[in-house]
């Protein structure tokens, strides 16, 4: 039975009020990104500023300092560094969690999860305090062991290296809770199958256990994809993107290039550039996704 | 029976394993706090590793000292987050029902452009969001700015919500209609009360993701009296590698953990439970 109170209208009286706000405030300002990234529209003057076609793509793209490439690249390295860590620990210690008793698995996911609910900025400070040449940490731990301070921060492999490795501590949480939520409906019996065969954990987890989560494992990927192109926070307060420009990602240029030199028009562009790059990273995963469906059922 | 039979060797290693994540994701915070808590003129170099002497001067100092932030920052932030929560729950019910209980024939694709919008990486929304309220007048507004992180979590909300409802039994709503319950009685008596457990997680994590957030505000709402802790912390910053006062700043950070790290606390078996679908969204 269906509620016949208000008829057919009744479904949409309750959707009216979210899908407002998701119009007005996410569809309507997208729109308006793609039509303001062909104007030279600026803070000042965003009514009836020249159209300039594909002007401000060109400009960014052959832009010298910093130049689009090296953005690119330092983009894909630290989405590369993010997927690949944090995909890896995540994976390995829902793993490892997967074989405790569970009351012993939750308290541990707990703690595990604590770096997923702290603000990105925080998690940039803490970080940036790590780094510090005269206080942090990292530098006091390698002075034990009689080694030279290095300047974290300020050089662009060790820069990079060190921002990847504190994206990571700050998303391997989210894989941990989705790989521990796909291992919990694994069911017992195929893995102690497994096990009566005589097969090594190993060939377990090989054969039996990662085959069957793949689905999850696709997800995961994603979200880790899309959380290392998403990172502005970590990297503003850390470095701000320098030294010049050398650890500046596509999310650092949209937003210095909109608010530092009012450039609503360029701004605009890269946003799009960046938009379309994880709009094709989702629907890659829709693809392979509904392959992996059509497998399996 | 044990799900997998382990050699001792493999127990080991899985033992320096956790241990090892754990000292990973534990000593960061651990060195945060310890800076916070050394009096200022300890926190130099060289520095020990553990502080010679505990204060909470620099607590106090962030709150009502001369070089405060003040209560302020983390009032706009609370303020920010509860509304957000507020609005966020109300369309994740209204829109989660609808999708759960009716036939809507628009009622798929609907969802799934929902679940496409919670992939899109939240940094995307920055400047359109810019744009948009530089247009309408919402710029420097607290409104703006409350309305933007609610749309932000709503997908999220009624995927959520949507998953809630099926849960319960049309027959309850059913037997509530039979015995003459109106609309408004069967959803203030059966149906909320039963999803309650996901009315609070949706509200918790819009919450949350409301104190957290730092590029919104950032960017739209240049007048200090506004701003959230998050912004307001760069006070403390001076230019790159240099005059960073550490002992006010890893306070005033500390200060924005113990609200979320509570809150987690109290619900981290709920959240975990649907994160495990939810928080995958939430990227």
């Amino acid at each position: 039975m269906r509620r016949k109170s208000f008829g057919r209208a009744a479904p949409w009286l309750l959707l009216a009020l979210p899908l407002m706000l998701l119009l007005i405030f996410i569809v309507l300002p997208y729109a308006m990104t793609f039509y303001y990234s062909t104007t030279a529209a600026t803070f000042g003057r965003l009514t009836d500023s020249p159209q300039v076609g594909l002007g401000n793509f060109k400009t960014i793209l052959s832009s010298g300092a910093p130049s689009f490439p090296g953005v690119l690249l330092v983009t894909t390295i630290f989405t590369g560094g993010t997927l690949v860590g944090s995909l890896g620990l995540g994976t390995a210690l829902a793993l490892s969690l997967h074989t405790l008793s569970p009351s012993g698995r939750s308290i541990l996911l707990a703690i595990y999860l604590i770096p997923w609910v702290i603000a990105a900025v925080v998690i940039g400070y803490t970080w940036r305090l790590m780094y510090d040449p005269q206080i942090g940490l990292a530098n006091t731990l390698l002075d034990f062991v009689g080694i030279e301070p290095i300047s974290w921060l300020t050089n662009r492999a060790t820069a990079i290296a060190a921002l990847v490795l504190a994206n990571i501590w700050a998303s391997y949480g989210i894989v941990l809770l989705i790989m521990s939520g796909a291992l919990a409906n694994v069911p017992p019996n195929l893995i102690l199958s497994g096990q009566v065969d005589g097969a090594s954990y190993a060939r377990i987890v090989g054969r039996i256990i990662l085959p069957s989560i793949r689905p999850a494992f696709l997800l995961a990927g994603l979200v880790a994809t899309v959380s290392g192109l998403n990172v502005f926070d970590l990297i503003y307060v850390t470095t701000g993107g320098g030294p010049v420009y050398q650890t500046e990602t596509l999310a650092l240029e949209m937003f210095r290039i909109t608010t530092r030199r009012s450039n609503i028009g360029e701004g605009a562009a890269v946003t799009v550039i960046l938009f379309s790059l994880s709009l094709l990273l989702a629907i890659a995963y829709v693809i392979i996704w509904r392959r992996e469906q059509r497998k399996w059922t | 029976m044990d799900l997998v039979r382990f050699t001792r060797w493999q127990r080991v290693a899985r033992a320096a394993f956790i241990v090892a994540a754990l000292i990973f994701t534990l000593l960061p915070l651990s060195w945060l706090i310890s800076i916070a808590i050394r009096p200022s003129g300890t926190a130099v170099f060289p520095i020990t590793l553990l502080p010679s002497t505990v204060t909470l001067d620099n607590l106090r100092e962030v709150l009502v000292g001369s070089d405060r932030l003040g209560f302020t920052p983390f009032v706009n932030a609370a303020l920010y987050g509860t509304s957000s929560a507020v609005i966020t729950m109300i369309a994740s019910i209204l829109g989660g029902y609808a999708l759960a209980r009716y036939n809507v024939r628009a009622g798929e694709s609907i969802l799934t452009v929902i679940l496409a919008l919670s992939f899109l990486p939240a940094v995307s929304r920055i400047v359109p969001i810019f744009i948009l309220f530089s247009y309408s007048g919402l710029y420097g507004t607290q409104l703006g700015v409350i309305l933007a992180y609610a749309a932000g979590a709503t997908p999220l909300g009624i995927w959520l919500m949507a998953g809630a409802f099926r849960q319960i039994p049309i027959r309850l709503e059913q037997a509530a209609h039979i015995d003459g319950a109106g609309v408004v009685l069967t959803a203030r008596r059966i149906i909320l009360p039963l999803a309650i457990p996901g009315i609070l997680v949706v509200a918790t994590l819009a919450f949350i993701d409301g104190w957290n957030a730092f590029s919104l505000p950032l960017i739209l709402l240049p007048n200090q009296n506004v701003q959230p802790y998050t912004v307001a912390l760069q006070k403390y910053v001076g230019d790159i590698g240099f005059g960073i006062n550490w002992p006010l700043l890893a306070a005033g950070s500390l200060l924005g953990l113990i609200p979320v790290l509570t809150l987690f606390a109290l619900l981290q078996r709920r959240l975990v439970r649907v994160g495990g679908l939810g928080g995958a969204i939430k990227g």
